[in-house]
């Protein structure tokens, strides 16, 4: 890939659609506690570092990254070792 | 475009797992100089809250994709879903969005997406809308929606504060207007940031900063429900603002997007 690919929103909830690919809630509304500083703050709510090959989602008050995606040949890959922890929300939603 | 190819959808995965589907553009109708909006058919949408956005997947011939996420401007109310898509110059969906695609022609795209900006007339309010630029788009799907549900909207005190370059550039303005002079309608103003305003100008013409949110948005004891969307240093700016006049920050939601990468 030779041109770098970041996503035209910088919002946690801009990565719905791949966290969608993840999660089988909306993990946007997912309430997330950075294993860092003990925030605690809707998935939507990180700060969204690229997308496409993956993406990093950081915690909005100590910058530690909570959420790594990589897209890989072999899948999806996740590492959630800087959310202490994820608690999924009815958003209501259709 | 060519070979659009929707992933396939295994038998029985449920109405859980978000598919890739394909848009047929219908419509197209010039907003403003740099931002169009397209009227599509999606065969299969599951409808949408208002506020929610799809991810948009474009297939170049050689196979190469790119992928953006748009908000959705139309209404749960209404059928065709509507994408306002602003230009950006060295973006690499964009420009195919904004200036060529034609009725007829289709895309993948994958959505709604996200309830963490999602807004409906039962949630109540009051509701106070920020944006810059093509941000209003979100925002105008709200009040849209807020339009769409007669009484039970109009009991929903909302304001509309839009920051746009300059008055040329002002994305849904006479439609904004109309939804400004309606009984019960939203409170709309606008600020210009670039040039210099028309005469008889009625709104402001600065960023947008603490003095401004003051004056145009609720008191803080009101506890409205705040919306900002746009790019990023306004985003910042609108939020810290409205944190300075006394919002609490658990009730402001943001959605940023930038120029620099994107499109």
């Amino acid at each position: 890939m030779s041109r770098e690919k970041v996503c035209s929103m910088l919002d946690g909830n801009a990565a719905g659609g791949l966290l969608r690919e993840i999660f089988t809630f909306d993990a946007t509304v997912a309430r997330t506690t950075c294993a860092g500083c003990a925030r605690m703050v809707p998935m939507g709510e990180l700060r969204l570092y690229a997308i496409e090959l993956g993406a990093i989602l950081r915690c909005p008050s100590c910058d530690a990254a909570v959420l790594r995606i990589a897209r890989t040949p072999g899948g999806l890959w996740l590492d959630l070792r800087g959310a202490a922890t994820v608690v999924a929300v009815s958003s209501g939603l259709p | 475009m060519t070979g659009i190819e929707a992933a396939p959808q295994p038998a029985g995965a449920g109405t859980r797992r978000l598919a890739w589907r394909r848009a047929e553009v219908v419509e197209r109708v010039a907003e403003t100089r740099r931002a169009t909006t397209l009227f599509l058919d999606i065969p299969g949408w599951p409808g949408h809250l208002a506020g929610q956005h799809v991810d948009v997947r474009l297939t170049a011939e050689d196979g190469y994709q790119a992928q953006r996420s748009y908000s959705i401007a139309s209404p749960p109310e209404v059928p065709r879903v509507a994408l306002t898509v602003e230009r950006l110059e060295d973006g690499e969906v964009s420009p195919w969005l904004a200036d060529e695609a034609r009725p007829g022609d289709r895309f993948e795209l994958r959505g709604p997406i996200g309830g963490y900006f999602a807004w409906s007339v039962t949630a109540g309010g009051p509701l106070l809308l920020v944006a810059g630029g093509s941000g209003v788009a979100p925002l105008m799907a709200m009040l849209r929606h807020r339009a769409a549900c007669g009484e039970a909207g109009r009991a929903v005190p909302a304001r509309l504060l839009l920051s746009s370059r300059s008055f040329a550039d002002i994305i849904y303005r006479e439609e904004l207007e109309r939804l400004g002079s309606a009984p019960g309608g939203p409170v709309i103003v606008h600020t210009l940031t670039r040039e210099r305003p028309p005469p008889g100008w009625g709104g402001h013409a600065r960023r947008i900063d603490e003095r401004m949110l003051a004056e145009v948005g609720f008191p803080p004891a009101a506890a409205p429900k705040i919306f900002i969307c746009g790019p990023t240093p306004m985003v910042e700016a609108a939020a810290d603002a409205a944190v300075a006049v006394g919002h609490e920050p658990g009730r402001i939601k943001t959605e940023r997007f930038g120029a620099t990468g994107g499109g």
